[in-house]
């Protein structure tokens, strides 16, 4: 599978949120922390792969004027569901997300892969390239939640990395890093960084 | 035509699907939803007096609550009524001002805030007062615990909140509402028993100062809001807390 390109394009080269900018708005709520990163790309993974295996496999059936609202139909209903069953089974971690959760309807690579991809491929292929869009929101969101919980608390994964003698010298932990600012900044020098690396220039 | 047909009866059909499929799950999940939201209230209630269920199973939750917590009504004469049961008190919020009011339907009238919901603690001793009221974005719930002197507080904890991660969601961080701990020495009354409540400071510095605790830096309206509404529910069982028995 890591030689497929449908798995593989997504991660880098044409990753969603920083060669589509898709999805942008989950990249700056849920960075704040590793922990809160993670848990929104395992519901994101279940959700796109989900979506993209359904939505591919009615994609013969699906009136084409309609598409979007059966599209939009089956992303909430997983959406729901996801959030049902981290309120049943895990639900200090849903009280922590809830909100976030619900907004993965809103999220727009689900929509954007559902009718971009799904649509028009077989379902082992959609299958494949909602793991792969996943993995590769789920990266970026991972690296942006690393930069901002490092140097706006001063820890990784909710373990303190500064020491707390930096502290008594002085040091302050980055309050901006906390707010969203801080993604739009950590998420511009990524992309800039990715952009000058491939060339890659919006028409 | 017949194309705009076969569309609507398409999205008849998924939609129905889809609604059947989410009511069947939600309609076999949600007795587990209802118990753990329930279970995390007891945990508040047992947290906001220093009990730590942090590790301990659903069952020894129930035992410890048990162990710990009598349910009671007071009136507002400050009264313990013994003729109401905490569970025939609907909770109902205020919308805009995120209080909660506590209603009890009685020979078919609906009595609002005459009788309110407290829970007595024993090891500690004391009693817990549920307070609810807004921050920045949205309501914040929890409970506040005073000790029996019914002054000194021995804790605060928030079940429900949606304020800003790293900033007014401190208020959920053990930094802060160990500031209520009983070690501290904050009181909510004053020698003459007038009600001075807590005041969230957020020039900090709160130190040997008993009626103020250390605010959130950036998050002065979540700050505020907790002193707000801290005071304002506790007027409400002013008569009860006046007492000393």
């Amino acid at each position: 599978m890591l030689k497929n390109k449908v798995f593989t394009d997504p991660l880098i080269d044409n990753n969603p949120i920083t060669r589509q900018v898709l999805g942008i708005c989950s990249a700056l709520a849920v960075t704040v922390k590793v922990e809160q990163a993670i848990v929104m790309t395992f519901a994101l993974t279940f959700v796109l792969t989900m979506s993209n295996v359904i939505i591919s496999l009615f994609r013969k059936y699906i009136p084409h004027n309609v598409r979007i609202i059966i599209q939009l139909t089956i992303i909430a209903s997983l959406v729901v569901l996801i959030d049902l069953v981290l309120k049943a089974f895990l639900y200090s971690v849903s009280k922590e997300l809830s909100v976030f959760v619900g907004l993965i309807i809103t999220n727009c690579i689900v929509m954007g892969r559902a009718d971009a991809y799904a649509m028009n491929n077989n379902v082992k292929n959609s299958f494949i390239d909602g793991l792969g869009n996943s993995f590769g929101y789920g990266l970026i969101l991972i690296i942006v939640a690393i930069f901002r919980e490092f140097f706006g608390s001063g820890a990784i994964y909710g373990i303190t990395i500064i020491p707390s003698s930096l502290y008594d010298s002085g040091y302050i932990d980055n309050g901006l890093m906390l707010l969203a600012p801080g993604a739009f900044i950590v998420l511009g020098l990524i992309i800039w960084l990715q952009r000058t690396k491939t060339g890659f220039i919006e028409d | 035509m017949l194309n705009r047909l076969k569309s609507i009866k398409f999205v008849m059909l998924v939609s129905f699907v889809s609604s059947l499929l989410l009511a069947i799950i939600y309609s076999s999940v949600k007795p587990m939803v209802d118990t753990n939201i329930i279970l995390d209230k007891k945990q508040s209630i047992l947290k906001s007096i220093g009990v730590d269920t942090s590790l301990l199973s659903n069952n020894e939750i129930e035992i410890k609550y048990k162990n710990h917590i009598i349910e009671l009504v007071v009136d507002n004469n400050g009264d313990i009524v013994k003729n109401i049961d905490l569970s025939d008190i609907e909770w109902k919020e205020n919308k805009s001002s995120g209080q909660t009011n506590y209603i009890v339907k009685s020979e078919g009238e609906l009595l609002i805030n005459k009788y309110l919901p407290i829970y007595q603690s024993k090891n500690p001793n004391g009693y817990i007062i549920p307070i609810s009221g807004k921050g920045l974005w949205s309501t914040l719930k929890g409970y506040f615990a005073v000790s029996e002197d019914k002054s000194s507080t021995l804790g605060i904890v928030f079940y429900a909140h949606g304020e800003t991660p790293g900033l007014g969601a401190e208020i959920d961080k053990a930094w802060f509402q160990n500031q209520f701990k009983i070690d501290q020495e904050k009181k909510i009354f004053d020698e003459d028993r007038n009600l001075k409540s807590i005041k969230v400071n957020k020039q900090k510095n709160t130190l040997g100062k008993p009626y103020e605790v250390d605010g959130i830096t950036g998050a002065t309206v979540t700050s505020d809001g907790v002193t707000k509404f801290l005071k304002r529910d506790l007027q409400r069982y002013i008569n009860f807390l006046r007492v000393l028995n």
